[in-house]
Parts: structure tokens; sequence; C-alpha cells
């Protein structure tokens, strides 16, 4: 019988606050009002980039690695041999690209470090594990997978406990790299599945998760996942969504939900064309399947698309909404996609306890997708 | 776990081109821009199988990288002018992008099921990238698996933190092996995964096995502590040469040879697996 599987800790360092606490608080306010004034700072900071400054890219990548893995761990009330139990699971697609970056152009013409072995030594020191972490690198689903494989060997007693990290900070390789792919909006205003859209919004942020078989009273329950890619591009997932549509279904079979019981889905809405296109379809299927809808929101105007970290990102976001008793908004949507009917949620909607699908697509066909719900409290 | 296929590819660093042309005729797939990295993991997935051996599978493809891209970073960089507000192209950016590898891989292979790239403290990538592979078709995921270790030579590249493994820097490195649930015709098995976090916890689990043939990477190579234990446990010799555990591993399993890695990270916890070869009797060690 294989275990249940609880977020007992969570932490978020994002655009929107550098605590869990301040982003959730940020994100009821803009959800009833102040989102023009928000996006207009976004835009003259050119993206969803932390707040805080620090000394150089070294100070920036241990500080905001310390502070959210000791916060998760915290959350979680872990005591010093608990966290040497912790097993480490870290997804990210730059990892230390702005360290790199930094150090190379500060007259020193060489990198900082090679390879992801670095990054990863220093989350295993942080968190006080006697085991060597794991890095997926999967593109925009890397820690949404790194949670799913997580939380997939605690239900089969492979492992017992695991703190799962998302980590992406600015650099300026992936921003001109997008840039040059056409993908970044230029009208600088984040509008997810809407027919105006015109492209992504990068943002940076950090999270982490601490999973366990023991649950911590009011803990989200992760019910299941599911992760596939197919060969279409290696920018895009394909274009009629199937594949989407296909991993939704499996991560609720997984999971053992019925869609009756789902509240919510979490859609990875980057704004690119295609992205808004594919998924859109894929819900739009999903839906047409199940015979009725449910509420579909999408986060990335209120935090910016963190890439490989959206998975965790998002994932706190939304726990956080639920528990101080809403569903979000999607901010920035005003119109559908021309001959798709997904409209996502337009208002703020009250909710005491949810079972959310949330949805991630990436670079390289990437679809994964991930059941969690605090109902069972 | 069955290994059916395997490829190695362990040469001293070659240019891009060399590769690409070795490609040419393999795969339809346009890699003409693409960097050396992502050619070496393409060449060495299509000497292991086939598109048509993995058709209608639902395979895992799972690439485990030490460095990944670092020596395309460090190249776009050395071109690059934040201050003066440079362009990226869109080829480097892709070249730049670790995840993207194992996409090629995929498509070259035309497979469906999943694929990703792995990594970890250096040096065991490798063996995260096997841990996570078999838990996946432990619980029926995937139903075959392609486990590749792919990395650049390093020998060239500045950075500020050196590199812990130096015995295979000067090497370009692509080896695979291709696994199924078939024990038919296989070249060995694989098995007994774990992970401990110290010598002490490695020397309870080697208490009544009968491993002999063991092959270290180059922290564990480079471990007295570890020497002593393996000494006292199994009448292992002190001196121990390094090796590249998925190199090795190929190596062994065409030689139809059982063998027992050890692999050791910098947090000083240890990576082990078994090969166990087809003609061999089965090992004493319990399963983990």
């Amino acid at each position: 019988m294989p275990h249940s599987v609880y977020i007992n800790g969570s932490s978020l360092h994002c655009y929107l606050g550098e605590n869990k606490q301040e982003c959730t608080q940020q994100m009821h306010t803009l959800n009833s009002s102040g989102y023009d004034a928000f996006l207009r700072r976004v835009g003259d900071e050119g993206g969803y980039f932390v707040r805080r400054s620090y000394a150089n890219a070294d100070e920036k990548i241990y500080r905001m690695l310390f502070n959210v893995i000791d916060d998760a761990i915290k959350d979680a009330g872990y005591d010093r041999t608990q966290r040497k139990e912790l097993r480490i699971f870290i997804g990210s697609t730059s990892m230390n690209m702005a360290q790199n970056e930094d150090f190379f152009e500060h007259g020193r013409q060489k990198l900082k470090n090679m390879g992801y072995g670095y990054i990863a030594d220093m989350v295993q020191e942080i968190a006080g594990s006697g085991f060597t972490p794991v890095v997926f690198s999967t593109a925009c689903t890397s820690s949404a997978n790194a949670l799913i494989t997580a939380a997939e060997m605690i239900k089969h007693e492979k492992i017992d406990k695991a703190l799962i990290l998302g980590f992406e900070l600015y650099n300026y390789i992936t921003y001109k790299g997008f840039e040059s792919l056409m993908l970044i909006s230029k009208s600088k205003q984040y509008k997810p599945f809407d027919q105006n859209s015109d492209g992504i919004i990068l943002g940076e942020g950090c999270s982490a998760l601490v999973i366990d078989r023991q649950r911590k009273s009011g803990s989200f329950e992760v019910l299941g996942g599911y992760t596939q890619n197919d060969t279409y591009s290696e920018t895009t997932t394909a274009p009629d969504g199937r594949i989407v549509a296909q991993t939704i279904h499996k991560a609720l079979q997984n999971a053992g939900t019925a869609f009756e019981d789902v509240d919510c889905i979490k859609a990875h809405a980057t704004g690119s064309e295609n992205n808004n296109r594919s998924e859109a379809r894929a819900i739009c299927s999903v839906f047409e399947s199940f015979g009725h809808s449910c509420p579909v929101t999408a986060l990335k105007p209120l935090l910016g698309h963190t890439l490989g970290a959206s998975g965790t990102n998002e994932l706190v976001l939304m726990m956080e909404a639920v528990k101080a008793g809403f569903l979000p908004r999607t901010l920035g949507f005003a119109a559908p996609l021309e001959g798709i009917d997904l409209v996502p949620l337009q208002e703020q909607k009250s909710i005491a306890r949810a079972t959310i699908v949330n949805n991630y697509v990436g670079f390289g066909g990437s679809s994964s997708s991930l059941v969690i719900s605090n109902k069972g409290v | 776990m069955y290994i059916k296929a395997t490829y190695r590819l362990q040469r001293e660093s070659a240019d891009a081109a060399i590769y690409r042309r070795e490609l040419k005729n393999k795969t339809p797939l346009n890699l003409r821009r693409s960097s050396k990295y992502n050619l070496l993991a393409v060449l060495g997935a299509m000497e292991c199988i086939s598109p048509r051996q993995v058709a209608g599978r639902n395979l895992g493809i799972y690439i485990a990288t030490d460095y990944a891209c670092s020596k395309d970073v460090a190249e776009i960089l050395q071109k690059t002018d934040r201050q003066k507000n440079l362009p990226i192209m869109p080829f480097d950016f892709l070249n730049v992008n670790s995840n993207n590898v194992s996409f090629y891989v995929a498509k070259a292979l035309d497979a469906a099921g999943k694929n990703m790239v792995i990594s970890s403290s250096e040096d065991v990538s490798f063996e995260k990238a096997l841990q996570t592979a078999a838990f996946d078709f432990a619980i029926n995921r995937v139903d075959s698996l392609l486990i590749g270790a792919v990395d650049t030579a390093m020998e060239e590249l500045q950075a500020d933190t050196a590199l812990r493994n130096t015995e295979f820097k000067a090497y370009d490195i692509s080896c695979w092996i291709y696994i199924d649930s078939d024990s038919r015709n296989a070249l060995g098995r694989l098995r007994d995964l774990g992970e401990f976090s110290g010598v002490d916890a490695l020397a309870a689990y080697l208490q009544g096995t009968n491993h002999t043939n063991i092959k270290f990477n180059q922290a564990a190579s480079e471990d007295r502590a570890l020497a002593a234990m393996l000494q006292r446990e199994l009448g292992v010799p002190a001196e121990q040469k390094a090796v590249k555990s998925a190199c090795e591993l190929v190596h062994s399993a065409r030689r139809q040879q059982s063998a027992f890695f050890i692999a050791k990270a910098q947090n000083g916890s240890f990576h082990c697996f078994a090969l166990q070869c087809a003609q061999e009797p089965e090992s004493k060690s319990s399963a983990l």
C-alpha cells in the first residue's frame, strides 16, 4: 500500500517578497487592486527580479538558498537529526549561470565553477543532509519533476523525507536568449491565455518544500503526478496540446483523483504564443473529456516566469492562497484566444480547502502535472 | 535491470566537427549548429541503440553530466558584453540549455516517454542518474532505460574552483547502457544500487557480501578509511586506481566481468551499484 506524502514545510523568495507570508499578502492585495502600478514597476525594472540588493552573485546565491532552505526546514519543524535524513532534489535551468557571468565579467575571464556540483554541494551543506543532492534539468518542469520524483520515492518507501528546491536567478544569457527566440513580451504586460498576449516576462525566485510521510496539521498532500515529453521542438510542446492533456489525465489517474473533485487547475501559462494555445487547447480537451470544467488560474503575472523554479515557486503560492482562503484570479487577462474557449479565473474566489492540478510545460517538449490537496485534513 | 546494449566513447578531446562527421549518416536530425556536448550525446545514444529497437517502448532517457555546458557558457561569455547589451544568438542559447540534450537524443531515437538531464555533486552524477532511472523502472513508470554519461573534456577550461575529478578531465565521454526487464541475451544485470551517508554505513552493508572486483571513482580511490575498511571487510587490496564509473561499467559488461562500483561524493557519502554478469553466479549481496 503506497504511503501518503505531505508537504510539511515550504518557503518562497521571489519578486513578491522574501518569505511566503509577504508573498501571500502581496498576492492578496494585487488580486483586488494596484495591478497597474505593480506592472509599471515590473516594466521599469525589466522583469520580476528580487528586490533585495546583494554585493555580488555569490552572496545572492548563498543568501537566497540559505534563507529558503532554512525557512522550509524550520516550517516543517525538523531537528538536526531529521535534517540529516533529508534527501535533496533540486530543479533549475540556469543553476550557477548568474554566478559564472558575474565572476567572468569582473575581469577574471574565467568561470567561478564548472557544472552543477558546486551548488548541489552548497545546498546539501546548508540543509545539513547526510545525502547527496540530485539535480533535475528538464527546462521549466525541473523543480516540478524534482517534486514528482521525490514524492513517488516516499510513496513507494524508497526514502522517508525530502527537501525539494526550485532555484532560478536572473542571468544575462538566459534573458538575451529568450529575447533572441522572440519570446520576451514587448508590451511588458503579462497576459496569459489572452488574445493580445505578446510573450513572457522573466522572473527570478527560489523556493523549497519539505515532504514527509507524517502529516503536519494543515499541510497539503501530494496525491500524485506525471511527467513525459514529446519530440516536437526543443523550445516548446506540440501545438495541438495532446501531450499536455494526456499528462493531466495520467497525473489524475496516478493521484487517484476524480476530475469532479478538482477545484482548480493552476496552468503553466507562460504567455508565449505557442504555450498559450497548446496549453489552452489541452485544458479545454480535458474539460471536454470529463464533460465539465473547473476554475483555471495562472500565477506568472504575479511573479514572472521563474523557469525551472516555477514548479515549486507556483506550488507554494497556490498552497498559501488556499490556506489564506482564496483561489487567486488571473491578472492581465481580458479576452480569450481566438477559437479557444478558455477564460481563466477573473475574480478571486473564496475557498476553504482545495484539490489543485498544477500544470507545467517547458522546452524540449517537457510536460508535467501534479495533483495536491488539503481536503483530507 | 538487464543490460542489453552498451556504447563507450572515452577519447582525448576532439573537435566538434569530428563528432558531427561521425553522426552524419546515423541520424537525419539537423545538428549543424549543435554544440559538441549535444553531438557527443546523440552520437553515443545512436551507437548504443537504434530507433527501431526502441519503437513502441515507453523509454526513459536519463543523461548524467558533471559539467554540462560549462564550456559553451564560457565561450558565450568570451564573446558577449553585458555592458554593451550585445545579443545572444538563438543557437548559442539553445546550446547552453543543458536540458535540451535529452530532447535531441529522444528526437534522434524518435522516443516517446520521458527524458531528462541529471546532475549532482561532481563525479557521482552517473550514480544519481542510475538511482533515478532504476526507481522509475521499479515502479513501472517506464519499461526500458537508456542511461548515458556525457561530458566534454574540461582540461582547457579555466575556473576559480578547481575540478576534483582531475584524472578524466582531458577526455570527451559519452558512455551509454540500454536496459530492459528481459534477461535473454543480456550482457549483465544491474543491482544493489545504494547510497550510504558514510564509511561506517557502507561497511555495515558490505558485511557478509563477497564483492571482489571493486571499482572506485577518484575520490573513493583516494579515501584511506574506505581502503582500510574494504581490506578488513572484503580483503580488497588497499591500492586502487580510479575509474569513470559509466565507462568502466560498459567495459566490464562487454567483458562479462561482474564488478561492484563505489563512488564517493564531496560530502563523504558513498554511492554503489553492482554489475552481475550473466554467466557468473548470483552475488551474495542482499538487494537494497
